[in-house]
């Protein structure tokens, strides 16, 4: 018989190394056209950093993303930006990388002030202008103000640092302090559907919703929770390294399986936002936070399907089918 | 070897080779015709990385011999589309969001031009089904399915319906599409493996078959024989420190006497093919004295257990005290105990560890997939006696990391062997390799004691995690600190205790993977909520209600935490669109 269950689990996920620095550095050169180069030593595993981030120096800028280039890949070219790790890179090098272009766009709105003969806090930089806010019609392009600068020997940069807030070390007695920045946080839902005579556990759906403060590319950050979700479908049924007497005994794709996309059920994400204050636009990691509760949300499923609780990874047919078995004497 | 000249259509050009009977027609688009769009994610036909279409069907290059392609026609990556004209799998591709570390997009997209080539109209089960040869571990498949879904309409002349509702000015909350895109569906993103040099020598590694044991003597004189060796090379041969890791410096790029997991890097031989290279290991002797070994971290905890490092295996113990948890017991109505185990994962990104080291102008160039570039150049430059700004990582487009790929693999050994001979040397490890050596997601043996008051509050919550850390530190410590700030999962508890162990063993290496730390809790503490619930009769969804972290909310660690705190409304959107029960719970 199959038999259907629903399981709920939950997460939370802190920014950034815990307890101690991992700080990130970034340069923002404009150049004389408006458009911008940002050099910061991301590496861009296939998260899409190198996308967002200039998203990130193109909102600061008030410029369009199309003309930022993100220079990230050669240490002799882009300073420290830590590692591509602990879901940080959107926070701490996003923020580095604001911090960054807010410098080069001081210059900027102190030419353009004084030329229009305005403040500089009526001002605003947007869509490759800098303009009056009362009064959008009174503008300067960004090209214009970057030519003038120029001729009065003026290059327009900046540069940027930052590290999470995270003051001292937690103590070494009571781990009491403050490890993070910016937590994220997420749910998700499974539904799921065991075979009571063989064991075996379908994935039918999983709902995941993740607040990741503000998405800064949505498209990306969904494909960041259904990547997690995947390999969290993977780490919940079909994933285990075997070792006997310290030798791994299935080091390849047919003896280690991994999920294919006949594994993996339907996900619906759910982007949820709490802006972060401290994060770039409000925005906070989204890397690892979906991979962490997709195991918990399908064995909590599985107790709601066949009311077993199983109690080790990864939860295989044979688990399963153990553990009804062992249930059925105790009921019987 | 007995060489022949064959003659093949490739991407409607007509292409001669040389080939011998072991010849792969991987091997044969790579390494003579120079198209390396068809990736080498495995060499044993298992992950689709290496698809292409012969006479317009996919197979695995990788395992397919090149002489059975004879007359025949071929299509790679590179013939489907280019930057100017691109198919409407390569445009969906990058519109839908199907395209993250690109190692495995060519395999996908030509597995998918053979199906809408037979089948326009494809199902989403023939879909799935007719990729399910090409594995992706980036995407979770989803937006896959949709790209090609999205393509088989474009080719059927019906216009896809966009559905984004985003921002249409400025550059926050808009799905920019991704600048690297184009090159990954095209073929040219260059990964690594894909940098072909003059003068190029190939790197072999030879490792430890034993868990531990003692070097009793190297003898590598009939290597030194082989004129196609330009290198053989042991620890004394490194000419600045052998000592490395990110977080403890405990590791060695090779042993000098002890090897602790199988795995353990000894020699390292440079030579003009990697055949060459391969070929030269076997013809090292190691003399080993096999000492015993230690596996289960619970017993290396115990006294008289073999000692896998000096000062002991506990290479780490994180306390959280928050507090008083005998008075958070002694008030809780209900008491749940639990033990745990999880499973030693691999990270299994699609494309293995790579990296190819030249010298220029006196500065160490390597090109290699990491995650931790900044961090690569400054264990190299103490590898090699250099200032660090001498030395120049330089990331190639890297196929994946999840945690893998912050530590060292490939990089110091194409590094040394360059050094050495002054040629470029590229190193990159077979999948089995990649798995044996690099890092894995530790596994955990948890012991879990939640308190409660009948009206479900958590009020205590003792935790011990016992983590397989493996032969060396890597991010061991940090990994097992993070499993302990996460342990509770997102709830308010005012009495905590919790110890979380990182033990050396002789295992394979723990260090980071996707969550570190945090998937393993989990389970635990999610089925202990929900077990909680059920005692004082309140749904899983009521149960985390109450006690799920909030603005003035104390976090395990004591910190207050006051803004972006997103935790109540994920299961709010969550239960909306997933819950098939009624809840009346949220205002």
């Amino acid at each position: 018989m199959k038999k259907r269950g629903w399981g709920v689990a939950c997460t939370y996920f802190g920014m950034g190394n815990t307890a101690k620095p991992n700080p990130s550095s970034a340069f923002v050169e404009v150049c004389e056209d408006g458009s911008a180069i940002v050099l910061c030593g991301v590496a861009d595993i296939g998260q899409g950093s190198d996308t967002a981030l200039g998203q990130i120096a193109a909102e600061t800028l008030g410029i369009s993303p199309e003309r930022v280039n993100v220079v990230s890949k050669d240490t002799m070219v882009a300073p420290e930006a830590g590692i591509t790790s602990a879901s940080r890179q959107t926070y701490v090098s996003g923020n580095a990388i604001r911090f960054a272009a807010e410098q080069a766009k001081k210059i900027l709105l102190k030419e353009a002030a004084e030329y229009m003969e305005e403040n500089l806090i009526d001002l605003e930089s947007k869509d490759n202008r800098i303009f009056v806010k009362e009064n959008p019609g009174k503008y300067l392009t960004i090209e214009e103000v970057c030519t003038r600068l120029r001729k009065r020997g003026i290059l327009v940069t900046g540069t940027g640092t930052y590290t999470p807030p995270t003051p001292e070390a937690l103590d070494p007695e009571t781990g009491l302090g403050i490890p993070y920045g910016a937590y994220s946080y997420g749910t998700q839902i499974a539904e799921v559907e065991v075979d009571t005579e063989t064991g075996e556990v379908a994935v039918l759906n999983l709902i995941a919703a993740h607040d990741v403060g503000q998405a800064i590319n949505p498209m990306a950050v969904e494909g960041q929770i259904e990547g997690g979700v995947g390999q969290g479908v993977g780490y919940a049924l079909m994933e285990e390294m075997i070792v006997e007497n310290g030798i791994i005994q299935n080091p390849s794709f047919s003896s280690y399986l991994i999920p294919t996309s006949l594994d993996i059920p339907q996900i619906t994400s759910i982007i949820v936002e709490e802006p972060e204050p401290t994060g770039p636009f409000g925005a906070k990691g989204t890397g690892e936070p979906p991979s962490c509760p997709t195991a918990a949300a399908i064995i909590n499923g599985i107790y709601d399907a066949v009311g077993v609780h199983i109690t080790s990874t990864p939860v295989t047919a044979e688990k399963v089918y153990k553990a009804l078995k062992q249930k059925g004497k105790e009921g019987g | 070897m007995n060489k022949r000249r064959i003659q093949l259509t490739v991407n409607d050009l007509i292409r001669e080779a040389w080939i011998s009977e072991d010849t792969m027609l991987l091997d044969l688009i790579r390494d003579q015709l120079g198209l390396t769009g068809a990736k080498r994610g495995c060499g044993k036909g298992e992950c689709g990385a290496c698809t292409v279409l012969v006479d317009g069907l996919p197979i695995m290059s990788c395992i397919y011999p090149a002489i059975k392609v004879e007359g025949r026609s071929i299509l790679t990556i590179e013939g489907l589309g280019d930057q100017k004209r691109l198919h409407p799998l390569q445009k969906k591709f990058i519109e839908r969001g199907a395209v993250q570390c690109g190692f495995c997009t060519p395999g996908l997209i030509l597995s998918s031009k053979a199906l809408l080539d037979k089948n326009p109209q494809p199902s989403e089960y023939e879909i799935r089904l007719a990729i399910s040869g090409n594995l992706c571990r980036c995407t979770g498949y989803t937006k896959v399915v949709e790209a090609i879904e999205a393509s088989a309409d474009e080719l059927m002349g019906k216009m896809a319906s966009i559905e984004r509702q985003e921002p249409t000015t400025g550059s926050i909350g808009r799905s920019v599409i991704r600048v690297d895109g184009i090159p990954k569906v095209t073929g040219k993103a260059i990964f690594a493996d894909d940098i072909y040099m003059p003068n190029m020598l190939f790197t072999s590694v030879l490792r430890s078959p034993h868990p531990c044991a003692h070097i009793v003597s190297i003898d590598y004189s009939e290597v030194k024989k082989l004129p196609e060796v330009r290198a053989i090379l042991t620890a004394k041969d490194i000419p600045g420190s052998n000592r490395y890791g990110v977080i403890v410096k405990d590791q060695q790029y090779l042993a000098e006497e002890r090897v602790r997991f199988v795995g353990d890097p000894i020699a390292v031989v440079a030579a003009e093919t990697k055949e060459l290279a391969r070929k030269a290991l076997k013809k090292i002797h190691v003399d080993y004295k096999i000492l015993p070994a230690v596996f289960d971290p619970e017993e290396a905890m115990e006294p008289g257990a073999p000692q896998v490092h000096q000062n002991g295996n506990i290479l780490h113990h994180r306390k959280i005290r928050k507090g008083n948890i005998e008075d958070g017991f002694d008030k809780a109505d209900i008491i749940i105990e639990k033990s745990f185990r999880s499973q030693t994962a691999e990270h299994a990104y699609i494309e293995p560890e790579a990296a190819i080291a030249y010298m220029d102008h006196g500065q160490m160039v390597v090109h290699c997939c990491t995650q931790a570039p900044h961090y690569t150049r400054s264990e190299i430059a103490g590898m090699l006696r250099s200032p660090i700004s001498k030395v120049r990582i330089i990331q190639a487009t890297t196929g994946g990391g999840f945690g893998g790929k912050a530590d060292l693999s490939a990089q110091p050994y194409a590094a040394l062997c360059s050094y050495i001979t002054g040629q470029p040397v590229k190193y990159v490890l077979t999948r089995e390799e990649s798995i044996f050596s690099t890092t894995k997601r530790h596994a955990f043996n948890l012991y879990y004691k939640f308190g409660a008051t009948k009206e479900g509050k958590l009020i205590a919550a003792r935790v011990v995690i016992i983590g397989n850390t493996g032969a060396y530190a890597s991010f061991g410590p940090a990994v097992l600190t993070r499993s302990a700030t996460m342990a509770l999962g997102p709830y308010d508890c005012p009495n905590v205790h919790i110890d979380a162990y990182a033990i050396y063993t002789n295992y394979p290496i723990g260090g980071a993977m996707r969550g570190f730390g945090a998937p393993q809790m989990a389970p635990c503490h999610e089925a202990i909520m929900d077990e909680i619930g059920r005692k004082c009769g309140l749904s899983p969804i009521e149960i985390r209600r109450r006690n799920m972290l909030h603005p003035g909310s104390a976090t395990v660690t004591n910190q207050i935490l006051e803004h972006g705190i997103g935790a109540l409304k994920t299961l709010e959107e969550a239960v909306r669109l997933g819950w098939p029960f009624s809840y009346e719970g949220f205002v």
